[in-house]
């Protein structure tokens, strides 16, 4: 009998983060391959709504850490939160959603357990030929994929955007558990001075945005972005960024998408302006439909895009803009 | 203050694709006809000291950190022409940074560290731009129990402390963090800085030392978490550009969406 799974549920205003979900299909399918059982932890503060949607997607238990000095999620507390959650359950591996949260904690967690780590993975399977899980993830720019075997109890491993389809809820089942787990302030190793929110665009982020519209160098300049943020506005998307535009100022690097930035994952991707680098490719090559806008009709990314328009993109950016809003409207 | 930053070569990650062969028999990746290079997130981590150094050139030192088979000068001396003071690397058979994981090098980094003697603000980059595993930030501060910060875009000193500014999903928090402690950066600290020539000419004069693993006292690196099992390239996903014609833009538009919603999109 293989330990169970435990999935790490991220929430965010009461809701549970799409992208959890998605972790917890993965979850899902590990415990069918491995036969064993899922279980599936939130924690923070205010955390029971959350915990209570979470039993509408057949998980055998739903456990919750509600804790006040888990308000701000502070990593140290949380990992703490995390690490007693584990020493309860046992889970053989515990998965998360590869979110900016989870960046953090699935290193520090399996730092202090001790035990194997595997992030931004897109599959596991269960080898029955060893009894334990094998990982899957891209390396080398996306340009080769590597299986890991992890030591330890319980493993850690993240899961990138879309690895998995995030399962439809069904009905309620069971109650959740909540957790016992003692924190005390001074786990905290370093101090939250002060929060700031930025909501520059009003639009969803990258990272969970199942439209994205890019642009590179080709696009002159900030005044360019303007163009493409109307457009990802009447498609409900977001905007990304190749590098070029990013080191060059025009915007923001949190919009950047490829290896040194956001790896995304969108049902819709259009590149305009974007030659296609290596770099630029390895971060978008898995969104379902890409479009290419760009006057060069040899542009590398007309190699790897679904549909392609040779042209300039401040004629055509608006004119997609303008059709966009009637299918919206 | 004394800044360490961990750098890492990797075979140049913007390279094409068929640059990365699989060697089976060993299950290694053989980078093909390309150079090895500074890991870009490390380049990033560099950035942010070099800002550091911006703000106090008398007052601030950096000590760049890393650890392989070889560690060619060639690859890391674009650090040191960047403006950082000296380059420390640490080499030997084991230390394979093609097949090295993330524990172990932790493990060496951290004794070296420890050796330096008097670091007081580690910093690492938010992945390896080869491995793309995110790790050796933590596996430091554990090896070393100093507190861990990570995703920092900002690092300011603070009399004897650090402000710094983490990314978060909805903007970013300001944190207050003691002396000594490890700060993984995020790519949104910038790129590193162009050295000039003359700099990189003065760079040849710095101060660089190469050690064993024995003599930092991290001769038994300690088990992977994660043990490779197989490699493989990653199934093509064909794709047929569908051209069309753009030069009535409006039309092109109105054929685009009517694809896209045939595809399913809308």
């Amino acid at each position: 009998m293989v330990s169970p799974i435990l999935v790490l549920a991220e929430s965010s205003g009461g809701k549970v983060l799409a992208l959890s979900l998605e972790a917890l299909a993965m979850g899902r399918k590990a415990a069918r391959e491995s036969g064993t059982s899922l279980a599936v932890l939130v924690c923070g503060k205010g955390v029971l709504t959350a915990a209570n949607e979470l039993l509408c997607y057949g998980a055998d238990k739903v456990l919750a850490v509600d804790n006040d000095l888990l308000a701000d999620l502070h990593p140290d507390l949380l990992c703490a939160a995390v690490s007693q959650a584990c020493d309860i359950i046992k889970p053989g591996a515990l998965f998360m959603a590869e979110t900016l949260a989870a960046l953090d904690l699935a290193p520090r967690l399996a730092a202090r357990l001790k035990t194997g780590c595997a992030s931004d993975c897109v599959d596991v399977s269960f080898s029955r030929d060893t009894g334990g899980f094998i990982f899957t993830k891209p390396v080398y720019s996306g340009n080769v994929m590597a299986q890991f075997a992890l030591a330890g109890e319980p493993v850690v491993a993240t899961f990138r955007a879309r690895a998995a389809e995030a399962p439809e809820p069904g009905a309620m089942s069971g109650r959740v558990e909540n957790l016992d787990v003692s924190l005390v302030p001074s786990l905290a190793r370093y101090e939250v001075v002060e929060k700031v929110s930025i909501d520059a665009t009003g639009g969803p982020r990258l990272e969970s945005a199942d439209k994205i519209v890019s642009g590179g160098r080709g696009m002159g300049g900030p005044e360019g972005f303007a163009v493409l943020a109307e457009l990802a506005k009447a498609l409900g998307g977001a905007v990304g960024a190749s590098r070029p535009p990013c080191d060059l100022g025009w915007i923001s690097p949190v919009h950047q998408v490829g290896i040194t930035g956001a790896i995304v994952a969108p049902s819709l991707y259009i590149a305009t302006g974007i030659s296609g680098s290596t770099q630029h490719v390895a971060g978008m090559a898995g969104a379902r439909v890409i479009v290419a806008i760009n006057n060069n009709q040899d542009a590398n990314i007309f190699k790897i895009a679904d549909f392609g328009i040779v042209g300039d993109w401040e004629k055509i950016v608006p004119a997609l803009t303008r059709a966009a809003a009637e299918i919206a409207g | 203050m004394h800044i360490v930053v961990c750098m890492k070569q990797v075979p140049d990650p913007e390279s094409p694709p068929e640059s990365f062969a699989i060697d089976q028999e060993t299950l290694r990746v053989e980078p093909r006809g390309i150079p090895p290079v500074m890991s870009l997130f490390d380049e990033n981590a560099l950035e942010a000291a070099l800002k550091m150094k911006d703000a106090d050139k008398d007052g601030t030192r950096i000590t760049v950190l890393s650890a392989g088979k070889r560690v060619p000068d060639a690859v890391m001396l674009k650090s040191l022409a960047a403006g950082a003071d000296a380059l420390a690397k640490i080499e030997g058979p084991d230390l394979d940074h093609m097949a090295l994981n993330a524990r172990g090098t932790a493990h060496v980094l951290a004794r070296a560290i420890e050796k330096i003697g008097d670091a007081d603000l580690i910093l690492a980059g938010r992945q390896a731009a080869d491995s793309n595993a995110g790790q050796v930030g933590a596996e430091i501060a554990a090896a070393l129990d100093f507190p861990l910060i990570t995703m920092a875009r900002k690092i300011t000193p603070d009399s004897g402390s650090i402000l710094v500014e983490r990314v978060l999903a909805d903007g970013y928090e300001v944190v207050k963090a003691p002396l000594p402690c490890v700060v993984v950066v995020s790519n949104e600290v910038g790129e590193l800085r162009y050295p000039a020539m003359k700099e990189r000419r003065e760079a040849k004069k710095k101060p660089v030392s190469s050690t064993g693993p024995g003599d930092v006292g991290a001769e038994r690196i300690p088990e992977a978490g994660a043990g490779l099992k197989g490699l493989e390239y990653p199934a093509a996903r064909e794709r047929r550009c569908e051209m069309i014609p753009g030069d009535d833009p409006a039309r092109a538009a109105k054929t685009l969406m009517k694809k896209l919603k045939e595809s399913g999109l809308f």
